[in-house]
């Protein structure tokens, strides 16, 4: 296992165990990726390739899916990773303090992905106390959300992570859908 | 929120779907009753749905699958090309009923990306020029942002660059590019649109072959100003890191400075599409990106009258003026380029833009300047004053003072070499200095500094020192063998500082100069904590009551598990560079360390100040003010099998964790500069330079350095080992 697998897959054994702080260290670690990712992308022969980190930031995504191996499987993967990028988001979308935020690197590799999951048009701070709203109301639904939206998953990804049958995963992703929909749309 | 409500809202809304479609309304009716708020709650969930609403950006599109599909009224036909942030079809409009190129934001574009998409309809849509692809409508379907253009009928330009260089590739109605009167018109026509866009106040930024279009009639047409900024409005696009191409980036651009493109960029640009038509080739070329950048950086092309000795001279000129390292040299407008290109293809002489001796000296200049800035140099030249060179004059004038050595019982008969050096990497012919004998062997040395190397077959140690006598050089003679730890960074030059060392210059300005390196190895990463402890302890010097283990037991206490492959930086200067000598090795000299820096980072420019005055937020990289303990050393340094350190060229740079480097080229501090006496030894070091003092307490060197005065002092300093590549030749 290289360093950096192993890397995450410490840093996602602290999430696992409730460490918030390990959330600034997933953003060190999607940094670097991007990082990664991108002098890769200069490394090979395509020197007249154009450079967009924003563009790779689902990639790095794919990178951490990569992990899997580490984890023997992707369900226990995404189940963890998704809550990471959640906590990742909005403890950075809440952040104040904007003077210092231009000069620094690390705020900046945030910034565009807090703008990546906002690119619909729903705020990550709103989206999230949404979503604790309706874990209130349906746990499940919410943990669906969470897992398809911060973690990619399949709705049979997450149902099974859940727990759920496909049919009722599907059902009750769309109910948190409809719910959050209504909560932030009016 | 009444819960209980919300949950039976839940259930009704699950068991609603479980009826067929078309009887949902009225089942829901039937189980509401006289609940009629009960029912609009229900009713409105299970209203429209949209299926992408939350949709998670990390899943990717396939940009075919959107082909058959209608977007704002146009038929999707066919992908033309797909760039990070949009895609462009083939479309046909309906009304009125015509094939036009369709550019589609992509959807993983996010805020910045669209904010960038608009900024281009917008750019674009005021630009009405013959030579630049009109906007024809822009709008919005759904969660699709789309604008349309014209169609060209014909090529982008690369990829008849691409077949022109294979016989009988180009297609038949293509302007012959082989033709170099074709080159130049091509290119006149772009230089008469850029023109017409700096006029508008837009700077394109990203020309290069692929974004001029160019039709059957043999007209250009500039396309793509999605990374265009319009240079009176600033700040637009400060996040942005490289943007554009790198083969036909301008070094300003590559520099990644903010607002450091302007017009002449452009020009740079377009000189360099003219080069690739002539030449076949760009100017600069890589065998991988980073050497790419490397070269745009620091490089410059080679003149295109040797890539291309049948180029006409006057078009050489012209391309050799457009590609100026220094943009004040280039062509001042587009429009001066395009009158030049007009010149000579009408046959007459063209002005060109000679480069005068006055030229080339400030090109220089400029290219330093810009070079110190590109490395994280905290100008340590500015505060310390003149003293090191003081001192070593006045060493210089001296005797030959005397030294002893002692490598150990088992290198006896090394040979001993010495040679002069600044401390910045370079270093003069070596002399050779007899054997190694026995331990605590007395040499004669020359004062000042210098590197004594001993060998012994193909093992060596350096030692890197201001020689005043007295010095006890200790090392052993271990070599290091080329391997995973170690990267080599080729031979090149790089821009020091040297302030401190040698005085400044007498207008003021820091003494700063190019050295050139030989190619060296250096290590990936730090040295770690466990690697010094238990070198020391091999080694039998580990002091259990010393400065290691109290700074040790200071630094550790929020430990981490991980602590010991943290990079070891609670030493000294003189701690580290024992270290290294133990280890047969050396401390990196200044220029070593900054060479490898730009090569390293080449890769991903960080976002360094480009304020040309010293910001102290930054040390390589660092915000300094929220680190300055122990605890913010233990939250952001990052251990040696970082992502960073394994996935960069060498290992080198950075630009989050917080730890400086010892290099080996240190300034001597006194007291009386700064009034202060105290009786402590320390060095002390700010970004890739440093400096040392003999009778300095910590706290004033640290304000000397403009440290503000914490409660425990600073000690994120620590430090990788250096080798030359060869030992030095020891013919006599």
């Amino acid at each position: 296992m290289s360093d950096p697998d192993r890397e995450i897959t410490q840093l996602l054994r602290r999430l696992r165990d409730g460490d918030r702080a390990a959330g600034e260290d997933v953003v060190n670690l999607v940094y670097s990726m991007l990082r990664a990712r991108a002098e890769r992308e200069l490394q090979r022969q395509a020197p007249g390739q154009t450079l967009q980190a924003t563009a790779l930031v689902h990639e790095v995504w794919l990178r951490l899916q990569d992990v899997d191996s580490t984890w023997n499987d992707r369900k226990h993967f995404l189940a963890t990773a998704s809550r990471a990028m959640r906590n990742l988001l909005i403890d950075h979308a809440r952040k104040k303090a904007p003077a210092i935020r231009c000069d620094d690197p690390e705020s900046l590799r945030l910034e565009e992905l807090v703008a990546i999951f906002e690119s619909d048009g729903v705020q990550i701070p709103a989206l999230h106390d949404a979503l604790e709203q309706l874990e209130k109301v349906d746990e499940v639904a919410a943990r669906l959300i969470e897992l398809r939206f911060f973690g990619g998953a399949t709705v049979e990804e997450a149902a099974s992570i859940v727990g759920i049958s496909v049919r009722t995963g599907e059902r009750r992703y769309r109910f948190g859908r409809q719910w959050l929909r209504n909560k932030l749309q009016h | 929120m009444d819960l209980d409500r919300q949950r039976r809202i839940r259930d009704l809304f699950l068991e609603s779907l479980e009826q067929p479609s078309d009887a949902r309304i009225e089942w829901l009716q039937g189980r509401c009753g006289e609940d009629t708020e009960l029912f609009d709650d229900v009713a409105a969930l299970l209203g429209d749905e949209d299926g992408s609403f939350l949709e998670s950006p990390i899943v990717a599109k396939d940009p075919k699958d959107l082909i058959g599909t209608d977007v704002g009224g146009h038929e999707l036909l066919d992908v033309l090309g797909a760039g990070g942030m949009g895609i462009v079809y083939c479309a046909r409009q309906s009304d009125p009923e015509r094939d036009v190129a369709l550019k589609l934001l992509r959807h993983f574009a996010g805020t910045e990306g669209e904010k960038r998409f608009l900024r281009e309809i917008a750019t674009t849509t005021r630009l009405d020029h013959p030579g630049i692809v009109r906007v024809i409508r822009s709008g919005v379907d759904g969660e699709l942002r789309w604008y349309t253009m014209d169609l060209v009928d014909g090529w982008p330009l690369d990829e008849l660059l691409k077949r022109s260089r294979v016989d009988g590739g180009l297609p038949e109605d293509a302007p012959d590019l082989r033709n170099h009167r074709a080159c130049a018109d091509l290119v006149r026509q772009l230089a008469d649109a850029l023109e017409y866009a700096h006029r508008q106040g837009v700077i394109h930024r990203d020309v290069k072959p692929a974004n001029v279009l160019v039709d059957r009639e043999g007209r250009a047409r500039l396309a793509d100003f999605g990374l265009a900024r319009n240079f009176e409005v600033t700040g637009m696009s400060g996040t942005e890191q490289i943007a554009g191409t790198l083969a036909f980036m301008s070094p300003e651009q590559a520099r990644a400075l903010r607002d450091a493109a302007d017009p002449r960029s452009d020009i740079y640009s377009a000189g360099a599409v003219l080069y690739a038509l002539l030449s076949g080739r760009p100017p600069h070329e890589g065998s991988t990106g980073a050497e790419l950048l490397a070269r745009v950086l620091y490089d410059r092309p080679t003149p295109l009258r040797r890539a291309a000795p049948n180029v006409d001279r006057g078009l050489a000129a012209i391309c050799d003026a457009a590609l100026r390292y220094d943009p004040r040299a280039r062509y001042e407008s587009a429009g001066a380029m395009r009158e030049d290109l007009q010149r000579w293809l009408r046959g007459e002489r063209v002005l060109g833009r000679p480069l005068g001796p006055g030229e080339r000296i400030r090109s220089l200049r400029l290219d330093r300047r810009t070079l110190v800035r590109a490395v994280p140099v905290a100008a340590a030249g500015g505060a310390l004053g003149l003293y090191g060179a003081v001192q070593i004059a006045r060493a210089a004038r001296s005797d030959r003072v005397d030294v002893t050595i002692d490598l150990g019982d088992a290198d006896r008969g090394a040979i001993l070499v010495l040679q002069e050096a600044d401390g910045f990497g370079g270093v003069g012919p070596p002399e050779r200095m007899g054997t190694y004998e026995k331990p605590g062997q007395r040499l004669r040395v020359r004062p000042g500094r210098g590197r004594l190397s001993a060998v012994v077959g193909d093992r060596w140690v350096s030692f890197d020192r201001v020689f005043r006598g007295g010095e006890d050089l200790e090392g052993r003679c271990t070599g290091v063998s080329a391997g995973e730890s170690w990267a080599r960074v080729a031979a090149g030059t790089t821009a020091v500082v040297r302030g401190p060392e040698s005085g400044r210059s007498a207008d003021g300005a820091p003494n700063d100069s190019e050295v050139t390196l030989e190619a060296f190895w250096i290590t990936r990463a730090r040295v770690t904590h466990g690697e010094y402890e238990s070198t020391l302890r091999r080694a039998g010097r580990w002091n259990e009551e010393g400065v290691e283990r109290r700074l040790l037991d200071e630094a550790s206490a929020p430990k981490r598990t991980d602590w010991k492959s943290l990079p070891a930086t609670l030493v000294t200067f003189l701690q580290a560079r024992r270290f290294a000598e133990m280890k047969g090795c050396r401390l990196p000299t200044t220029g070593e360390w900054q060479l490898a820096v730009i090569r390293d980072s080449s890769g991903w420019p960080p976002s360094l100040p480009d304020t040309g005055r010293v910001v102290g937020r930054f040390e390589q990289g660092v915000p300094f003010e929220d680190q300055s303990s122990i605890d913010g050393y233990v939250r952001h340094v990052r251990p040696a099998g970082d992502p960073a350190y394994a996935t960069g060229a060498l290992r080198i740079f950075h630009p989050l964790g917080n730890v400086n480097e010892w290099t080996s080229s240190p300034a001597p501090f006194t007291a009386a500069m700064n009034g202060a006496a105290s009786n402590s030894l320390t060095v002390t070091q700010r970004g890739p330079a440093w400096f040392e003092s003999l009778d300095l307490t910590i706290p004033v060197s640290r304000v000397a350095l403009g440290f503000s005065l914490a409660s425990k002092p600073h000690w994120s300093t620590g430090f990788r080992c250096a080798k030359a590549e060869s030992p030095p030749p020891t013919r006599e």
